[in-house]
């Protein structure tokens, strides 16, 4: 009877997740067809000035480039564009004449997953088992200095850590010997001149390109699982029956397995989820900064160079995935805590 | 067993202004960081505003003096079109906490509002409300700046104000969580009881416990509109007015971050935006204190 | 078991002091406290609000918060074999052993003693398993069932339930029934029966007795309400203020205390035929216990004082019959009028 229950209330918030997607596509098409500088009509006319086309030859290639028919009517055409979609269909790039912006993101997202997830994992782990550990500490007169610092790296903007490490690794000569890290491992996926493919030194290579970036994003991150499983510990500490257990006489092991940390988790876990989400559109800057080919930059070139499909195309992935990832983190909680109630709302 | 007294004497027999100062007191000492924090931010926001006539600001290149080291007269040297870093520094921050300020206003009293009114009305207002902030907040925020700027021409007003719009959601949820629960609970229903008027029933009843959430959702407000418009200056996709971003991105294009010599040009802002956002984190955290007397130990 | 005379003591206090490290200095929650249950006893522990009781019965299962220790004192238990061991001396190894096995406590308003996440059965079987891991998990079950059934609750619906979705009645019976699953010596009760219904309370209170028969372990409980003592203890410990100021079996207690503090208590039972006017209540309220003053705690609420009584805290003497005990300098006597 349970069972129902909540299988009904996750079709409920699959539902949402879908029309969350179909309202943002939604917003991005009147966004750009409808803003005063509207890039298709920029486009027709940068090309009917530029190539000397007429009107119709323009609105053609401009109708095949942003997946368009823009002779019907506004709403087919709308109604073609979310059909479009679904198929996961973007048109093709502006930049890369011919080239499918599907294409283009599918080349570049694996790398920011890599980098970006990576570091989310390793502050993860890292910074759950220290605040775990800090919990139980909280008369020792590091517990405040640690927390302290988990609090500074949480609020200061990921890209200042990755400029910091940036110095201190690169450009910062430390006695005289010259930087810890080489200038050309500090830019770019991986080297110029090591040939892609499973093999061993072009693993090494992606490994210490994307060393820096993964320790900021690490950095950056690391301070709120600290915070947050300090924080949920210390509640659990303080529960009547982590007391109760202990008098019971059962071992600190089974204590802190089954009833601290089970409890603890609930929160931290679907937290987890919702960042999973988020990973893809948070690398910009950094991104930039380490001139990381990944799908944070191709957003930023992208927007540079105008091209609209591969905007559109990225950012619609970006909020997919955030939306999925939130809905993830709802089938997690349900699942995980037998006092949720779900009658319908 | 563990009988405490209250450690606080009773105030509410001495005037207003004597109740107010008392409670600005405490609100500025109790925490160590958050003394530190007000400390730190004062000299900010008084070295930010005076700078004009105290650190005047010469833009005028002077090749004579590029990349000079730190010295009497230029307290962090000179960057590499020979201008005063620390005239740079002491200019930097009073755009960046004039529209971080505007921002975090806006969305403070876009969310509130709409939370408050929404839960109050309730209905299918109410409903749909909370399903479209439930939307708005799957949107990643920077990447929608980033895509924003490629279609409108951003200046640090305008964005200012599309951050603001644009936080609306956050408070929001809470503020009508908050609102909704104190509907039910009892000192509410009492209050319509002796028949005290909305006006009153929102500013002394209600109000008090969402302030709380208020500062809290104001010092993060803050920070990611220092973030955005930082990013957005360093990316080249805000146009280089001055403040400290400006001489990040300085930094980057003219590849002087690469260069050795040059580290205090592209260190002092970056410790600058570090302050200021650690001032403000601390203060908040204190003021959040304030607020809600049940965290008080 | 056996070898326990029947007389001899199982579980004795001597001299506790308990203290609480707080902002504005040290307070002295329990001074000085004795007191001895016999086997097959039961002992009520009354009291008002603050008084020291639960902190008192806390520190025999180390369930003491951070801020409190036990500053002086012994607290000795008589295990199996007939030796007796200051449960403070233990390590937290061997008192591991000990609490559940031969020594548990339910704690007042047990609303969240379960780990919410897991069910019954586990927290019954992680509780038999932490003391006896050889036995088998059908071998618990069977035990919790019969162990359930005896606090007449149905074994099949609470084991297989998560604590949310037991009323708090239940609850209350459940945690009795994970007290005893290791046939403990001692069980401690604290307020069992404060935030249950009177109709709950009457059948708790019937379980409780039958099982102390059936069982044979010893009880010390903790109450305000003196209906309950009348009901369930053999022994009557009075505390005021952190300390014990009268040990004395129950019939005694109701028709002679000696204290001016329990004739008080005893005095303010309301009874059918009492009109409101006539409602008593001891006038006063308990000391701050932070200032540690030399006198009787009792002093500035009793009737009976003299300047001595502000002077020297009294000791205890005997009133009454050999096992009445009190502390005070001019105890009451007589029998108390039934108004």
């Amino acid at each position: 009877m349970k069972y129902k229950a909540t299988a009904v209330y996750l079709l409920k918030k699959l539902i949402k997740m879908l029309v969350t997607v179909f309202v943002v596509t939604t917003i991005i098409f009147f966004l750009i067809r409808l803003m005063p500088s509207n890039p298709v009509q920029q486009y027709i006319e940068e090309q009917m000035v530029q190539y000397g086309l007429t009107y119709e030859d323009a609105q053609m290639r401009a109708s095949f480039l942003f997946s368009m028919d823009l002779d019907k009517p506004l709403v087919s055409q709308y109604f073609e564009y979310l059909g479009k979609v679904v198929r996961l269909d973007f048109g093709d790039s502006l930049l890369s004449p011919g080239v499918p912006v599907m294409t283009i993101i599918a080349a570049r997202l694996p790398w920011t997953l890599f980098t970006v997830g990576t570091g989310l994992l390793l502050s993860f782990i890292v910074g759950v088992t220290i605040g775990a550990a800090m919990a139980f500490k909280r008369d020792k007169w590091y517990e405040p200095v640690i927390s302290g610092i988990a609090s500074f790296l949480s609020s200061v903007p990921d890209f200042l850590i990755a400029i910091t490490l940036l110095l201190i690794f690169g450009v910062i000569e430390w006695g005289g010997k010259g930087t810890l890290v080489p200038i050309f491992m500090l830019r770019g996926n991986y080297s110029m001149g090591v040939s892609p493919g499973w093999n061993l030194p072009f693993i090494k290579d992606i490994l210490l390109h994307a060393a820096l970036p993964v320790f900021t994003y690490m950095l950056s991150q690391i301070g709120i699982w600290v915070l947050l499983m300090k924080g949920c510990t210390t509640s659990c500490l303080n529960t009547d029956y982590v007391t109760v257990a202990k008098i019971r006489g059962l071992s600190s092991g089974r204590i802190l397995f089954s009833y601290i940390g089970r409890n603890a988790m609930l929160p931290i876990v679907t937290e987890f989820a919702m960042r999973l989400g988020f990973i893809v559109g948070g690398a910009l800057i950094v991104e930039q900064l380490f001139v990381y080919q990944g799908i944070g930059l191709e957003l930023l070139n992208a927007t540079n160079g105008r091209d609209y499909p591969l905007m559109q195309g990225v950012f619609l992935i970006m909020t997919i995935s955030i939306v999925v990832c939130n809905f993830l983190a709802e089938v997690f909680y349900v699942v995980l805590d037998p006092r949720i109630k779900v009658e319908g709302t | 067993m563990d009988k405490r007294k209250s450690n606080y004497t009773t105030i509410s027999q001495s005037s207003r202004m004597k109740k107010i100062l008392t409670q600005m007191k405490f609100a500025i000492l109790h925490d160590k960081a958050g003394f530190a924090g007000f400390c730190i931010l004062a000299v900010i926001i008084v070295i930010s505003f005076l700078s004009p006539v105290v650190f005047p600001l010469d833009t005028r290149s002077d090749p004579s003096k590029i990349m000079m080291q730190p010295s009497l007269q230029h307290i962090l040297g000179t960057d590499y079109l020979g201008r005063d870093i620390w005239a740079q520094i002491a200019n930097g921050g009073r755009e960046l906490i004039i529209f971080s300020l505007i921002a975090a206003l806006i969305g403070i009293i876009l969310g509130a509002f709409l939370g408050a009114f929404s839960a109050v009305v309730g209905g299918i207002f109410d409903e749909l409300l909370s399903f479209f902030a439930d939307v708005w907040l799957s949107i990643p925020r920077f990447p929608l700046l980033v895509v924003m700027s490629g279609f409108v021409r951003l200046n640090s007003l305008t964005l200012a104000i599309v951050l603001g719009i644009l936080s609306w959601a956050g408070l929001y949820r809470t503020v009508r969580a908050e609102v909704l629960s104190l509907k039910e609970r009892e000192f509410v229903e009492a209050a319509f009881m002796q028949n005290l008027s909305k006006r009153h029933i929102i500013l002394k009843e209600i109000m008090p416990n969402l302030m709380g959430f208020i500062v809290v959702n104001f010092t993060l407000s803050m920070r990611a509109a220092i973030y955005s418009q930082v990013g957005l200056v360093f990316l080249g996709l805000l146009p280089l007015e001055q403040n400290w971003g400006v001489m990040i991105n300085q930094a980057w294009t003219q590849g002087a971050i690469y260069n050795s010599d040059s580290l205090a040009y592209i260190l002092a802002p970056t410790i600058m935006i570090c302050l200021l956002i650690m001032s403000l984190v601390w203060v908040g955290k204190a003021l959040e204190d304030v607020f809600n007397p049940a965290l008080r130990k | 078991m056996s070898s326990i005379d029947k007389n001899s003591f199982l579980f004795q206090a001597e001299n506790i002091s308990i203290s609480y490290k707080t902002k504005r200095g040290l307070l002295k929650a329990v001074q000085g406290a004795s007191f001895s249950i016999r086997s097959g006893e039961a002992a009520a522990l009354i009291g008002e609000s603050g008084c020291g009781k639960t902190t008192l019965a806390s520190s025999i299962v180390r369930a003491l918060p951070n801020a409190a220790s036990v500053t002086d004192g012994r607290l000795l238990f008589r295990k199996q074999d007939g030796q007796g061991v200051n449960l403070l001396d233990l390590n937290r190894k061997k008192m591991r052993r000990v609490l559940w096995s031969d020594i548990s406590m339910v704690f007042q308003a047990s609303q969240s003693s379960f780990n919410p996440v897991r069910k019954i059965s586990t927290q019954f079987i992680d509780t038999v398993k932490a003391h006896n891991p050889e036995k088998s998990k059908e071998e618990i079950l069977k035990k919790s069932g019969e162990i359930l059934e005896m606090v007449m609750l149905e074994p099949d619906k609470i084991l297989n339930a998560y604590p949310h979705e037991i009323s708090g009645g239940m609850k209350q019976r459940t945690l009795i029934a994970l007290a005893l699953l290791l046939d403990p010596r001692l069980v401690i009760l604290d307020e069992p029966t404060t935030a249950l219904d009177l109709l709950t309370q009457e059948k708790i209170l019937e379980m409780l007795k039958r099982l102390k028969v059936q069982m044979n372990f010893s009880l010390l409980f903790i109450t305000h309400d003196l209906g309950i003592v009348s009901e369930l203890a053999d022994y009557v410990v009075t505390m005021y203020a952190g300390r014990i100021i009268e040990k004395v079996p129950v019939r005694e207690f109701f028709e002679e205390a000696a204290h001016p503090y329990s004739r008080g208590l005893i005095k303010a039972i309301p009874r059918l035929t009492t009109e409101n006017s006539e409602l008593y209540s001891i006038p006063g309220s308990p000391p701050d216990m932070i200032d540690d003053l030399p006198g009787c705690p009792f002093y500035p609420r009793c009737s009976r004082r003299e300047d001595i009584c502000n002077k020297e805290m009294p000791e205890m003497q005997c009133a009454g019959t050999r096992e009445h005990l009190c502390a005070c300098w001019h105890p009451e006597k007589g029998v108390l009028s039934n108004g």
